[in-house]
């Protein structure tokens, strides 16, 4: 029963009801020691077409989580190609951006130059992409004479390259009155691809399509793994090549 | 209201006594949601993840302002007109101006998500002026007749037309939070940022706070902190847990002004003993409300109270 004009004392609250509270609501809390995953890399993955002096760049880049399990952010989100600031297409909720751009290239094997962006909590980034690509020495179109080799001549020298480019392949393929021939290898192409004529398709038909697929990929990655930029590249160069019909004189 | 129950003969008691129990209605309905079962485990919920929080986080910034702002608005509105409808008053008149003070509940809740010294303090003063401005939108006063302010885990309580103009009660559940806090060794008081927050901050060195088998970056406990302190999350994330956990001290005064204050005043009188307490504690389960809640939304992050806090620590 409650006394008239009892009041409680605050001393008399603190010693008794606030004490038992304290108990009871606090009882339930633990404290742990912290179990911090490691954060994941900011990773930078891009695609890029090399082909009659145009590069064309399609990528993502995503600027991973930090060790506090947010993603990261981006101070400034654009990408550098050919040292334009290209601005992403979309931005997704993990923060990754994606990017597409067609630019012309300074000379027709380059250089391509991709710089990636800095990542909010990584310290560094991967250094400018610099790739050439390879020259075709030929005119477009060439005039091949009855029964003899193809010979395609290319200048596949070039400055250095960073990151070094890694698994090279290529492909040239020949096609001409809806019959194909394909010849490829790992590495880079020979400076003079010989074709002989037997192996020339369409003995019928006078215009024969050469297209030369060039493939490399390369990696880089900053100390610690923080930042890892992965790229994969093609370049396509063709040639028109005329072969007389027989009986006729080139 | 103790004048008023002294009024009149028994046909006034027994409308007085109609008027209190239509008022237990409201929290009741709150409870009845509180108290829902769990799901048991064959009843898995389902396999549908909204994906709120990617949505808040790429909305444009007007868009997370308005949403916060008309939240608390038709929050407010709803409880003052509901509580003056069921005290025999005008819905609408409590509406409207339960509308105006969830605005300024608004506000409060802005300046607290700021990062200058005292944003807290200044945030909490303001959002409790908003939700007085809900109580007397509730029982049919002028919008500022009576003011709750709070001083770190205590309240000052402003009456301009009242027997006592000015009164101070004491926040049991925070002042045991706060004894928990001091008495805990894995916890030290920030004194600096309980300050410029306006209620007590505790950190652990290095620890993460955990209950049952969730890890928290902080708590909010009745109006007190308790973060989670671990360098190795850095500044930004440390600074935007402690806003967080602010966010949730001006909800959870916002529930003590809006429901539990006054469910207190009309119940614990009542009791034996019961009119002393009431006139210097206050009984602040508003932890225990929204941990209520939560079991009505499983989900933790589009728990709205969580996802208005989220949004308002990110944006500034």
């Amino acid at each position: 029963m409650s006394r008239p004009g009892w009041v409680p004392r605050p001393g008399a609250l603190a010693r008794g009801l606030v004490p038992l509270l304290a108990t009871l609501l606090g009882g339930c809390i633990d404290f742990l020691d912290p179990q911090l995953p490691p954060p994941s890399a900011a990773v930078a993955q891009f695609f890029i077409h090399m082909s009659r002096g145009q590069v064309q760049l399609e990528g993502q880049v995503q600027p991973g989580m930090s060790l506090a399990h947010e993603w990261r952010t981006f101070p400034n989100d654009s990408l550098l190609v050919e040292g334009q600031p290209v601005a992403p297409l979309t931005v997704h909720a993990n923060g990754a951006r994606d990017y597409s751009v067609t630019l012309p290239l300074p000379t027709l094997v380059g250089p391509v130059t991709v710089q990636v962006p800095i990542v909010a909590g990584i310290p560094d980034r991967p250094g400018e992409l610099r790739w050439y690509g390879v020259r075709r020495l030929d005119p477009d179109t060439l005039v091949l004479a009855v029964g003899a080799d193809l010979h395609l001549h290319l200048d596949t020298s070039a400055p250095p390259q960073t990151p070094p480019p890694t698994g090279a392949q290529w492909f040239l393929q020949l096609a001409a009155g809806g019959h194909m021939f394909q010849l490829g290898a790992d590495g880079l192409p020979p400076a003079d691809m010989r074709v002989p004529p037997e192996f020339i398709p369409g003995d019928s038909t006078s215009v024969v399509n050469a297209t030369l697929l060039l493939l490399h990929s390369g990696q880089a990655n900053i100390a610690g793994g923080g930042y890892l930029l992965n790229v994969s590249f093609d370049q396509t160069l063709t040639w028109t090549v005329v072969r007389p019909r027989k009986g006729t004189t080139p | 209201m103790r004048k008023d129950r002294c009024r009149g003969g028994a046909g006034a008691r027994t409308a007085e006594r109609g008027r209190r129990a239509r008022l237990l209605l409201l929290p009741a309905l709150v409870l009845l949601g509180w108290l829902q079962p769990l799901p048991a485990a064959g009843q898995a919920p389902s396999s549908f993840v909204p994906d709120t929080g990617a949505v808040i986080a790429t909305a444009p910034h007007w868009a997370g302002e308005f949403a916060v702002f008309s939240g608390n608005a038709l929050l407010s509105g709803v409880t003052a007109g509901l509580v003056q409808k069921l005290r025999g008053g005008s819905f609408r008149d409590g509406f409207t101006r339960g509308v105006v003070g969830g605005g300024v509940v608004y506000a409060g809740k802005r300046f607290a998500a700021e990062r200058f010294d005292g944003a807290g303090l200044l945030g909490r003063e303001v959002a409790s002026v908003g939700t007085s401005m809900v109580r007397n939108a509730s029982e049919g006063a002028g919008l500022l007749e009576r003011l709750t302010l709070p001083v770190g885990i205590a309240r000052v309580y402003l009456d301009r037309g009242g027997p006592r103009p000015v009164r101070l009660r004491l926040d049991a559940w925070a002042t045991a939070w706060t004894l928990y806090g001091i008495s805990q060794t894995q916890l030290d008081f920030d004194a600096r940022a309980s300050l410029s927050a306006g209620t007590p901050v505790f950190r652990t060195r290095n620890k993460v706070l955990s209950a049952g088998d969730i890890k928290a970056g902080g708590y909010a406990k009745a109006g007190v902190v308790l973060l989670s302190d671990v360098p190795a999350w850095g500044p930004v994330y440390a600074t935007r847990a402690l806003h967080h956990e602010l966010e949730h001290v001006l909800q959870e005064d916002q529930i003590l002004g809006m429901w539990l204050r006054p469910l207190q005043s009309a119940l614990l009188p009542r009791l034996p003993g019961g009119r002393a307490l009431d006139d210097w504690l206050d009984l602040n389960p508003s932890t225990e409300v929204l941990d209520g809640l939560s079991n009505l939304v499983r989900d933790h992050d589009v728990r709205p109270w969580e996802l208005e806090a989220d949004y308002l620590a990110k944006r500034r």
